[in-house]
C-alpha cells in the first residue's frame, strides 16, 4: 500500500515526457511488473563506500560534474542510456531535468573541457563496471544490487524491477 | 555565389544531422580512440581529448555589401592524465575563408578583422579540492555568462550583445582561484583572478588588461535559475592607465526548452591625461546634459541585454533579444533589437537566422540579416 502511494507520488513528480517514457517502457517490457513501484539503488564499489552514504544534493553535483571528489578519491559517475526508464527517473529525481533538458548544459561544459558521465548499456554492465572501478558511482534497480557493490542511497517510486 | 556557398553549408549541416550518431559515450577502451559527435575525440586512456568547432557566417547589411566568411575554425584539446591536474588549450583560425571586410580602423581604434590565428585559451589547473582549484595561464575573463560560453555553437544568435564585446577583454593572462562551494545543498561557484597585463599572444582585435583584479560568484537559485555577480578593478592598455571598475549582474533561467538570460554591466573610470574624449559636436543624441569627458572626469559605460528563447517544435527555437550600450568613447547610446530562429538538430550542429535592427549603425552593430552554420565536433 505504501509502495503504491510512493509509486503514484513518484510518477506525479516526473515531468510529462519522463512519465510517458517510463510508462511506455513498462508497456513494452514483456513479463515485467508495470507499476512504478520500484526502488533505485545508487551504488559504488563494495570496498569504496563513503561513510554516511551520499545525499541527493551530492549526487546532483556529482552527475553535473561539479563535485569531482569523494574524500580524496576522484569520482566517476556512470549513466544508463538516455531512454532507459531508470535513467529518466534518476535524472528527474536527482538533477530535476530530463536528459534532453541537460543537452545545452553539457554543450557548455564540453566547451570548457568537461565531458558528461559515461554511459553503459545495461544494469548488469553498470554493476560490473562500478564493482571493478574505484570511484565509480552508478545506479540500478535495488533488486539487482548484490554484494559486488555497496548501496549508498535509494530512491523510491521508480520503475519496477524486471528481475 | 555567397548564397550558393551558404546553401552548401546548410546542406552539409543537414547531412550531419541526419546521420545516426551516438548520443553518449561508453567508458573508454584503454587502447581505443573514441569519437563522439559534439563531444570530441578521446584518445584512449592517454588523458587527451580533442575537440573544436567551425562556423560559417553570412551577413547582408541593409546599407552595405553581402559578406560570407568562415568566421571561426577552432580546435581545443585538454589533458587529464593526472587526478588533480588538467591542461587546456584552444586555438582559433579566424576569417580563414571569405570576402574582405572594411579595411579601415573602427571607432574603437581596432584594426580590420583580418584572417589570423588567435590563442584563445592556454591554461593549467591544479585541483586541490572541489572548493579550490588554481588556474594559471590564459583563460576567458570570468565576467558575465555570455563570455564564458561565447562560442558560436553554444549561443543562440550569430551576433553577440554589444556589452559582451566592448566593456572588457575576452581573455586574461594571469592566475585565478575558483571552485564550487556546497551551500544550502547547492554548488555556489566562485572565481577570483588577477593579472599584471602580460598577455600571451595578444590578439590584434583585443584591448587587453594592463592589470586586473576581479571576481565572480554564481548563485543557483533553484534548479532552473542562477544569478551571477561580477566585479573587477582594472586598467586597459589603450586607456593610458585609466583605472576602471566593472560591476555586473546576470541571470539565467531555463526549463523545458524555454530560456531567459540577461546581463547588465557598468564600468566607471576616471579620465587621465591622454584618455580624454572630445565629443563630436554633430552627435547631439549621444551627449547627455552634464556629461564630461575631459581629464579627471568620472565617466561610466553601461549596457546590457535581455534574451528569450522558446521552442517551436522539431528542435527549432525562436529567439528575441534587446541589447543596449552607452559608451562615452563613442559618445553614443545604441539600442539593438534582434529576432531570429535557431535550429539545433543534434548535439553539435546549430543553424541560425536573425534580423538585427540597431537604433544607429556603428562598429558594434549591423542592421540587416545575419545567418550562420556552426558545427561543434
Amino acid at each position: 500500500m505504501r509502495l503504491a502511494r510512493l509509486a503514484r507520488s513518484g510518477l506525479r513528480r516526473m515531468a510529462g515526457p519522463a512519465r510517458a517514457a517510463l510508462l511506455a517502457a513498462c508497456a513494452l517490457a514483456a513479463g515485467a511488473a508495470c507499476a512504478a513501484d520500484g526502488r533505485l539503488a545508487v551504488i559504488v564499489s563494495a570496498n569504496g563506500a563513503p561513510a554516511g552514504g551520499l545525499s541527493l544534493d551530492e549526487l546532483g553535483q556529482i552527475y553535473r560534474r561539479k563535485q569531482q571528489f569523494i574524500g580524496n578519491a576522484r569520482v566517476q559517475p556512470i549513466n544508463l542510456p538516455a531512454q532507459h526508464p531508470l535513467r529518466r527517473f534518476f535524472s528527474q529525481q536527482v538533477l530535476h531535468k530530463t536528459p534532453e533538458d541537460l543537452e545545452d548544459y553539457w554543450r557548455d561544459q564540453y566547451f570548457n573541457g568537461v565531458s558528461p558521465p559515461f554511459v553503459l548499456a545495461s544494469e548488469e554492465a553498470m554493476i560490473r563496471f562500478v564493482a571493478s572501478t574505484p570511484g565509480a558511482v552508478g545506479y540500478v534497480s535495488l533488486c539487482l544490487a548484490d554484494k559486488r557493490v555497496a548501496v549508498v542511497a535509494t530512491l523510491e517510486g521508480g520503475p519496477a524491477c524486471s528481475k | 555565389m555567397p548564397a550558393l556557398a551558404l546553401w552548401s553549408a546548410l546542406m552539409l549541416a543537414c547531412a550531419c544531422s541526419a546521420a545516426e550518431l551516438p548520443a553518449e559515450a561508453a567508458p573508454p577502451d584503454p587502447a581505443a580512440l573514441h569519437y563522439e559527435f559534439g563531444r570530441g575525440l578521446r584518445l584512449g586512456e592517454s588523458g587527451f581529448t580533442l575537440g573544436g568547432y567551425v562556423t560559417g557566417e553570412y551577413r547582408r547589411s541593409d546599407e552595405g555589401p553581402e559578406q560570407l566568411k568562415s568566421s571561426h575554425a577552432s580546435v581545443f584539446v585538454w589533458w587529464e592524465g593526472w587526478e588533480r591536474v588538467k591542461l587546456f588549450a584552444e586555438i582559433d583560425l579566424l576569417n580563414a575563408v571569405g570576402q574582405a571586410q572594411d579595411e579601415s580602423y573602427n571607432e574603437y581604434g581596432k584594426p580590420p578583422d583580418r584572417r589570423r590565428v588567435s590563442l584563445e585559451r592556454l591554461y593549467g589547473d591544479y585541483i586541490f579540492s572541489d572548493a579550490i582549484s588554481l588556474r594559471l595561464g590564459k583563460f576567458l575573463t570570468p565576467v558575465g555568462r555570455w563570455n564564458q560560453v561565447h562560442a558560436a555553437p553554444l549561443v543562440w544568435t550569430t551576433s553577440a550583445p554589444m556589452v559582451t564585446e566592448t566593456l572588457f577583454p575576452r581573455s586574461v593572462t594571469g592566475a585565478s582561484l575558483g571552485g564550487n562551494l556546497p551551500l544550502w545543498g547547492r554548488a555556489v561557484g566562485y572565481s577570483v583572478y588577477a593579472s599584471d597585463g602580460k598577455e600571451w599572444r595578444r590578439d590584434q582585435q583585443e584591448d587587453p588588461f594592463a592589470k586586473v583584479l576581479g571576481g565572480r560568484l554564481v548563485l543557483p537559485l533553484g534548479y532552473d535559475l542562477q544569478l551571477g555577480l561580477s566585479a573587477a578593478n582594472y586598467q586597459l592598455w589603450s586607456r593610458h592607465g585609466e583605472p576602471q571598475q566593472l560591476r555586473g549582474v546576470d541571470l539565467y533561467w531555463s526549463r523545458g526548452g524555454l530560456e531567459f538570460s540577461a546581463e547588465w554591466m557598468r564600468t566607471r573610470g576616471t579620465a587621465v591625461a591622454g584618455a580624454e574624449i572630445v565629443p563630436d559636436p554633430e552627435d547631439h543624441g549621444g551627449v547627455a546634459p552634464g556629461d564630461s569627458y575631459g581629464r579627471g572626469a568620472r565617466r561610466a559605460t553601461r549596457g546590457g541585454y535581455a534574451q528569450g528563447v522558446a521552442p517551436l517544435g522539431g528542435k527549432l527555437f525562436a529567439v528575441a533579444r534587446i541589447d543596449w550600450l552607452h559608451d562615452p568613447r563613442t559618445i553614443t547610446f545604441v539600442r539593438q533589437h534582434l529576432v531570429g530562429l535557431a535550429w539545433r538538430p543534434n548535439a553539435g550542429t546549430t543553424l541560425k537566422l536573425e534580423y538585427v535592427r540597431p537604433s544607429q549603425v556603428s562598429a558594434q552593430t549591423t542592421q540587416g540579416v545575419v545567418a550562420s552554420v556552426s558545427v561543434l565536433f
